[in-house]
């Protein structure tokens, strides 16, 4: 009978209530971070023509290797303007120089390249490559992040969890404290798998910086970080793409976008688009206006995407158009 | 059968046991302090503790304490008029006199371990945050890990009116958990066994991170008199700046951020023999790294007075490069 079962074996009962209260809860989020901390870098940019500050901090992840090669992702954050000179701090003492071999305007993102001519140092550096550390099998709302950042050399750490998933995927929102401390650190669950690359990101009027300590921050989910890496290796800096033209519509969440004005040899202009033509569909999927500046948001200049759209009631065709540039800040 | 009821009371009473709460009951060692006529914007309350061992109670240092009366309000609910028995500037605290029979009140055990050892760890912040627990009601209670320890330097520390700036080398820990706020300077930062392991300190503004910081004073460096590594800066003479130390000649402040890029060196300098060239941008002295025209200018100078040997590292493109330069004034 199980009661007797629970009178002979009452001191485990207790034991593990007793246990499970006052035992280190927290020893999940002491021990995930170690592991992930170590293996992160902290930059330090000088010279940068950032409002008040000379210099920046930030942290870094060393994604891969070419010889004496390594190459180092990051955040924007420090980055907008190039700064006069990029210090990289790894490892045991490993101090050098870096120079700045892309970045990625849409979603926030850099890459750093150093190059390490001594030997020891380059084993050290490889024993740190992003490689070893798995990335999270699953990313769910209300799961555990930790954010682990070592912007000021030594490591910091944040808790909360999962709040979203943003983007189609591509951001993971957090209320673990996300701040120049972190930023280009890594954002993980428990087991010190990673979710994505903590990053700034802008939210309606406010800027990445300024949601410091509201509840609200963001990391680039980790199969994002790789292909855009990837892409700015390709293709160079890549910057937000834009329609160059302004578009409305009368309830933005509900109906399409209607073309107002265009910039002359701008993206829409060039792909034969006029004003008054309502958008449909942008690379086949149906949108909203609302829709529409969320996608395009996250699409860069030089991409092409399929426009479908109707003009003057008649029936619907599609065009290819490369996005252009944002030239003005109508355009976004 | 007989026997489940037993059982369950036992269960109930280890249940009850293990959720006894040591951070509720450190409570009772933590004072609202209360400052007469607060006016706007400016708090006219803030937090003290009682600490095993200290007679006077600890607090953060800010402009409440110029107040003609300090009333103090106790774990057990009685006010008490406090008066400011001794002021720390250099790292921003007080000690309080509640008078009278305040040796018989509850105090908090110190948890002197070391910042790094922290760092993960939960804490609880217990403050007179918003002031918000009024007459005998006990103090704000909030749960966070510890974030990261660091200094007053790296966190680029701004000072407050009203508070002294922080020694550079000051250790700080940073805190996963909302305690910038109104009224909690000087609140006890515990430990799970609710030991006192750091003070709120008064509310900065950090330029590393933009905006204002969670942060504490961690207990050792308080009750140690603050370690050698407290010490303010030797502040500098602005007579001993030297325009070319060692012969090096930095590129003009256009800007009050300048980076210290070097533009010209002299002729048979020290600087020039050691094997420094036009352009290179200045990155560290001795170790501490400088961002500014101004700061690259000091530490050479006083490296020049020093007369020792510096190592200076600079950025040559992306290579970097460290060399040494002995400690006579270039030509």
């Amino acid at each position: 009978m199980k009661l007797n079962c629970v009178k002979r074996r009452w001191p485990a009962f207790v034991a593990v209530i007793f246990f499970s209260n006052s035992a280190r809860a927290d020893w999940p989020i002491a021990a995930a971070a170690p592991p992930v901390s170590e293996r992160l870098v902290t930059l330090r940019y000088t010279g940068v023509a950032d409002g008040n500050r000379s210099n920046v901090q930030a942290t870094g992840i060393i994604l891969s290797q070419a010889a004496g090669r390594f190459e180092i992702v990051t955040s924007l954050h420090g980055l907008g303007s190039e700064p006069a000179g990029i210090l990289v701090l790894a490892g045991e003492g490993v101090r050098v120089g870096g120079s700045l071999a892309g970045r990625d305007f849409t979603l926030g993102l850099a890459l750093i390249e150093i190059n390490i001519a001594e030997e020891n140092a380059r084993t050290a550096l490889a024993g740190l490559l992003f490689s070893r550390i798995g990335v999270a099998r699953q990313t769910l709302p209300g799961q555990t992040a930790v954010a682990i950042g070592r912007s000021l050399g030594d490591p910091s750490l944040s808790v909360g969890v999962v709040s979203g998933i943003r983007g189609d995927g591509v951001f993971v929102q957090t209320d673990a404290s996300v701040s120049p401390l972190n930023y280009g650190g890594v954002l993980g669950d428990l087991s010190g798998d990673v979710y994505g690359l903590l990053a700034p990101r802008a939210v309606g009027p406010l800027s990445g910086a300024d949601l410091y300590d509201s509840g609200i921050g963001f990391a680039v989910a980790w199969p994002n970080v790789v292909e855009r890496t990837a892409k700015l290796r390709e293709k160079g800096d890549l910057y937000p793409g834009s329609l160059n033209a302004e578009f409305a519509s009368e309830d933005p969440l509900r109906a399409p976008a209607v073309l107002e004005s265009m910039s002359k040899e701008g993206a829409a202009t060039l792909a034969g688009l006029r004003e008054g033509d309502t958008i449909t569909r942008l690379n086949g999927r149906v949108c909203t206006a609302f829709q529409l500046r969320r996608r395009l948001a996250l699409l860069d200049a030089g991409d092409t995407v399929s426009i479908t759209y109707t003009r003057a009631g008649g029936r619907p065709k599609t065009v290819e158009l490369t996005l252009g540039r944002i030239t003005t800040p109508a355009d976004r | 059968m007989i026997g489940v009821p037993v059982n369950t009371t036992l269960l109930l009473l280890a249940a009850t046991a293990a959720t006894a709460s040591p951070m509720r009951d450190a409570t009772r060692a933590v004072i609202k302090l209360y400052g007469a006529g607060g006016y706007a914007r400016v708090e006219a309350y803030q937090t003290a503790v009682l600490i095993e061992g200290h007679p006077y109670a600890l607090t953060a240092e800010t402009t409440l304490l110029d107040s003609d009366t300090l009333v103090a309000v106790t774990g057990d609910g009685l006010r008490r008029e406090a008066t400011v028995a001794r002021i720390d500037r250099r790292l921003g605290i007080a000690w309080l006199d509640l008078g009278p029979g305040s040796d018989q009140l509850p105090r908090l055990a110190a948890n002197q371990s070391q910042s790094e050892a922290l760092l993960g760890e939960t804490v609880g912040v217990i403050s007179n945050a918003f002031g918000v627990a009024a007459g005998g009601e006990r103090p704000t209670v909030q749960a966070g890990i510890v974030m990261a320890s660091s200094t007053a330097d790296a966190l680029q520390l701004e000072t407050v009116s009203g508070a002294s700036p922080l020694p550079g080398r000051t250790p700080l820990l940073l805190l996963d958990v909302v305690c910038s706020n109104p009224g909690a300077a000087g609140g006890a930062v515990v430990d799970r066994e609710g030991r006192l392991i750091a003070l709120v300190g008064a509310e900065r503004r950090s330029a590393a991170t933009g905006g204002w910081l969670n942060y504490a004073i961690p207990i050792d460096i308080v009750l140690n008199g603050g370690s050698p590594q407290a010490s303010p800066d030797e502040p500098l003479p602005s007579s001993s700046i030297v325009r070319d130390p060692f012969g090096i000649i930095l590129a003009p402040p256009i800007t009050e951020k300048m980076p210290p890029y070097i533009t010209h060196l002299r002729a048979g300098s020290v600087a020039l023999a050691a094997g420094l060239m036009p352009d290179d941008l200045i990155v560290a002295i001795d170790g501490g790294s400088v961002s500014t025209r101004r700061d690259a200018l000091r530490a050479l100078s006083r490296a020049v007075a020093a007369e020792n040997v510096v190592r200076i590292e600079v950025l040559r493109g992306d290579e970097l490069l460290s060399l040494r330069l002995p400690g006579e004034p270039g030509q």
